[in-house]
């Protein structure tokens, strides 16, 4: 499991998950996933690397979009693919945190509102 | 490891009660999937499946009472596939987990409890029996 990090505009960090979210990939990156969502406060996580998605892996994006709410901030999913995204659906986190599939769109949804 | 017999395929692999064996696992029903011929969308059922009836063993089969092996079998036949997960703990019917009740809002969301319900959704039927002093669960996949 892979995890790279970026800091694009705006004060939006990208998050780019690749490989296996199983219980093996979710402790590859808890502690990273975990340290990014605690300093940051706008992060979109790609997941369009993510070719496998379990439970504890799902237990990593909870943990880390609660973290960023708890600061007042917003975390979305990008393109999670078809098997992916039906194990989002099932678990019902899309009712809880925002799965999108476009980046403009993803980034506008967590960007910080800029002063006038 | 791997017997092939007509039209059906037939695999399986023992595991110690210990997550080191995880990727082993992994790499194991991925080889087997593919060679049953199984489609990408059944495979990751299967794949997905198979994870979470094992985490929930390692998670809750522990102690000395605990399993120390856990026993994974798939079985494709002309019309479904059939994977068995044994092991030889003390009864732990994961099907009588309740599930989580899943949050409306990141506040009251749980953080996990969602194996079970996973489970359900993609497998076809899933059935819990004591089998031999040891557990046995049971899930059923339609061929696609």
């Amino acid at each position: 499991m892979d995890m790279q990090v970026e800091d694009l505009a705006d004060g939006v960090t990208n998050v780019a998950l690749r490989g296996r979210l199983d219980t093996v990939g979710a402790g590859a990156i808890d502690l990273k996933f975990n340290a990014v969502a605690g300093s940051k406060r706008a992060i979109v996580v790609d997941m369009a690397g993510v070719s496998f998605l379990a439970s504890l892996g799902i237990r990593v994006l909870v943990l880390g979009a609660k973290a960023v709410r708890n600061k007042g901030g917003k975390l979305v999913l990008l393109s999670p693919d078809e098997n992916a995204y039906a194990v989002l659906k099932t678990s019902g986190i899309d009712e809880i945190i925002p799965i999108l599939f476009d980046r403009a769109e993803a980034i506008a949804a967590v960007r910080p509102a800029q002063p006038a | 490891m791997i017997d092939c017999v007509d039209a059906s395929y037939r695999s399986s692999l023992a595991l110690r009660n210990d997550a080191s064996e995880l990727p082993r696992m992994t790499e194991w029903i991925v080889g087997a999937s593919k060679a049953a011929g199984i489609s990408d969308k059944t495979s990751f059922a299967l794949q997905l499946c198979l994870e979470e009836a094992v985490a929930n063993i390692m998670e809750h089969s522990r102690g000395d009472a605990g399993a120390r092996q856990i026993v994974a079998s798939i079985v494709r036949e002309a019309s479904d596939i059939v994977l068995t997960v044994d092991d030889d703990g003390a009864a732990f019917d994961p099907t009588q987990l309740s599930a989580a009740d899943r949050g409306h809002t990141l506040d009251d969301t749980p953080v996990g409890g969602l194996g079970i319900p996973l489970m359900r959704k993609f497998a076809n039927d899933i059935k819990y029996r004591r089998k031999d002093g040891g557990n046995q669960l049971r899930l059923t996949f339609a061929v696609a």
